[in-house]
């Protein structure tokens, strides 16, 4: 029998090159404005927050006791807070502490909520059983009433913050990891990978976990936005950032005292906390459909 | 010559009903030869194939009898690692799917390569050597090219020749092909087959061949089992199936063919459909549909020899010759 070449047979039908799907995703996220514009401000509170200690900015907590409550000025462009601090300073150091709480947050959540949402959707029998239950359980509280539950039971400071937040995100990825793994496991391509011997292990990580990042990916983005909110709320509230170090929601539950005589004090966290937010989120949404597999 | 694989007996059911899907099904391939299970959708020949691949989704499917030896080790019976060191190695399965049968987290070359490593103890670079070779072997243009692809970016029969690859790429003693050709274009269908007829010569492994097309059947078959609800109703080596059909449904299988040449007619049909597990009747599961049907296939006809290797489970085999 000779070699047929299927290209020379039929050249229109075979398949066009396509670029990579990890080009083809950056080429549909370039194209989408609000995503590109939700990455610009993601990215320049990052900056601020990782140039903070090379910014010209005072320091957080130097007091100048000229200036208290002084409204934005060629000195403090932001004006100053109860104790003469520089607002502008206490808002780029507070970055650090949100976008922190958010990230590492999240990250907790990720490491411990998709390790046994796979295991859950691969193994399924009892042990789905009972980390489903589990997970239940932890959804049955809402996301910040757990939150506090949790800071307030391991004790005021930002790290205690971001493991209580994290937990409280935690049972979301459990749920969308399970149910990603149960949809990935019913492929071919899972059923094609036992059929030439690929073990438990490696079939979860080169077959299952590959094809279950993107939605992981998307929920990540946009709870990060809902755990700096959570990380504002929790320091509002005491719980998180302790004085004298800064971060947008302490800075809040201050600037309330203060709501009528210096309303900036609680003007420049609110407008940060919204965008920083707002930029995750659209960043999220881009994501979303830009990793949407339908029109890949 | 000893059989590669002896199935005897094997019977499947799905959770919940009383009757089996997969009843007492029994056959043979020796090395180097081609059988083709020949059935109509839902006849239970993927199920078989799944099962002796140890891949039935249980629960809800279950086997609930028989055995299957394979080289002398009951596949059934045997250690579940072991079976995985099996599947992949020694016994290789095509799936109906190409569009869907490759992971399209992971390149084509790496892929195959995982086949590889999966079986034996090699360096990364040899088993991308091995890939590159087995691409090559199935005849895709460009195969450095496509190592480094993914999955989307190959057409379906590409795909097809890919999954051919990874299946061969340990030497199976034992191809499974289910309907391999069934999702692909008719021009590629021929291809795919030629090719995998060829490599399956030059290797001398034994092929279990399942497909609807009976003009597969013809051209590549050695030797054929038919189906029918479940159970093997007919088998034999391919001549004697295509001139001789004993069992009234290979019959009606046969003489639904269209002739491309010759008078005009009017397409011959089985009448009838594929009682569904519920109705299935008691005894000869085709009586229904039967024009020779009588009281006495109310019992089950057993699977008899009536010439030496032909088989057929009918009351009335051996049928006289029909007059026309």
């Amino acid at each position: 029998m000779t070699a047929v070449d299927p290209a020379a047979v039929a050249p229109g039908l075979d398949a066009p090159d396509l670029p990579p799907r990890r080009s083809r995703v950056w080429a549909k996220l370039r194209r989408n404005p609000a995503a590109i514009a939700g990455g610009g401000i993601v990215l320049f509170f990052a900056a601020v927050a990782v140039l903070a200690p090379v910014l010209p900015v005072p320091g957080p907590a130097e007091a100048d006791w000229s200036a208290v409550r002084a409204a934005p000025s060629a000195a403090h462009p932001l004006g100053t807070d109860e104790l003469g601090r520089d607002v502008l300073a206490r808002m780029v150091w507070g970055a650090q502490a949100s976008l922190l709480a958010g990230v590492v947050s999240v990250a907790i959540a990720l490491l411990l909520g998709v390790p046994l949402g796979v295991l859950a959707g691969y193994r399924r029998g009892w042990i789905d059983a009972v980390i489903s239950r589990f997970t239940e359980a932890l959804l049955a509280a809402p996301f910040l009433i757990l939150a506090i539950a949790f800071a307030a039971f391991l004790g005021p400071s930002l790290t205690n913050a971001m493991i209580a937040i994290g937990l409280s995100a935690m049972p979301l990825f459990v749920r969308l990891a399970r149910g990603q793994t149960m949809a990935v496991m019913t492929e071919d391509y899972v059923e094609s990978a036992r059929a030439i011997g690929v073990g438990h292990l490696a079939t979860v990580g080169r077959y299952v976990l590959p094809n279950i990042v993107p939605p992981l990916l998307v929920q990540a983005t946009l709870t990060i936005a809902t755990a700096i909110i959570a990380e504002a709320s929790l320091s509002f509230l005491g719980l998180g950032q302790q004085p004298p170090a800064p971060s947008w929601g302490s800075m809040l539950n201050v600037a309330k005292n203060y709501l009528e005589v210096a309303p900036w004090m609680a003007l420049w966290p609110g407008i940060a906390i919204f965008l920083v937010v707002l930029g995750f989120n659209l960043l999220g949404d881009g994501l979303r459909d830009a990793l949407d597999p339908r029109d890949l | 010559m000893s059989a590669l694989l002896e199935v005897r007996d094997l019977s499947i059911a799905i959770a919940g009903a009383e009757r089996p899907l997969v009843d007492h099904v029994s056959f043979d391939v020796a090395a180097g030869e081609t059988l083709c299970i020949v059935g109509e959708s839902g006849c239970g020949k993927s199920l078989t194939a799944l099962a002796l691949m140890g891949l039935l989704s249980d629960p809800p499917l279950r086997r609930i009898g028989g055995t299957a030896r394979f080289r002398d080790r009951d596949l059934f019976t045997m250690p579940p690692r072991e079976l995985r060191g099996l599947r992949g190695g020694e016994m290789a399965m095509i799936f109906q799917e190409p569009m869907t049968s490759l992971n399209p987290a992971l390149t084509v070359g790496d892929q195959i390569a995982e086949a590889v490593r999966t079986h034996r103890a090699c360096s990364p670079a040899e088993a991308r050597d091995r890939a590159l070779e087995m691409l090559r072997r199935v005849r895709i243009p460009a195969p450095e090219k496509r190592l480094e692809e993914h999955p989307h970016a190959l057409s379906g029969g590409m795909r097809q020749r890919a999954m051919i690859a990874m299946a061969l790429a340990n030497d199976p003693a034992l191809l499974i092909a289910d309907e391999p050709t069934t999702a692909l274009d008719v021009t590629v269908q021929a291809q795919v087959l030629d090719l995998m007829v060829s490599l399956q010569r030059e290797s001398g492994a034994g092929m279990i061949l399942i497909t609807h097309d009976l003009g597969v059947v013809a051209g590549l078959a050695d030797r054929v089992a038919v189906m029918y609800a479940g159970r093997v109703v007919e088998t034999g080596p391919v001549a004697a199936i295509f001139d001789d059909p004993q069992h009234p449904y290979t019959l009606g299988l046969i003489r639904s063919i269209p002739a491309l040449s010759g008078e005009r007619r009017r397409l011959v049909t089985v009448p009838g459909t594929v009682p569904t597990p519920a109705t299935m009747p008691e005894g000869c599961r085709f009586a229904p549909r039967c024009p020779f049907a009588g009281t006495d296939c109310r019992a089950a006809p057993p699977l008899a020899e009536i010439a030496p290797g032909h088989r057929v489970a009918c009351h009335r085999a051996p049928i006289e010759e029909k007059a026309a």
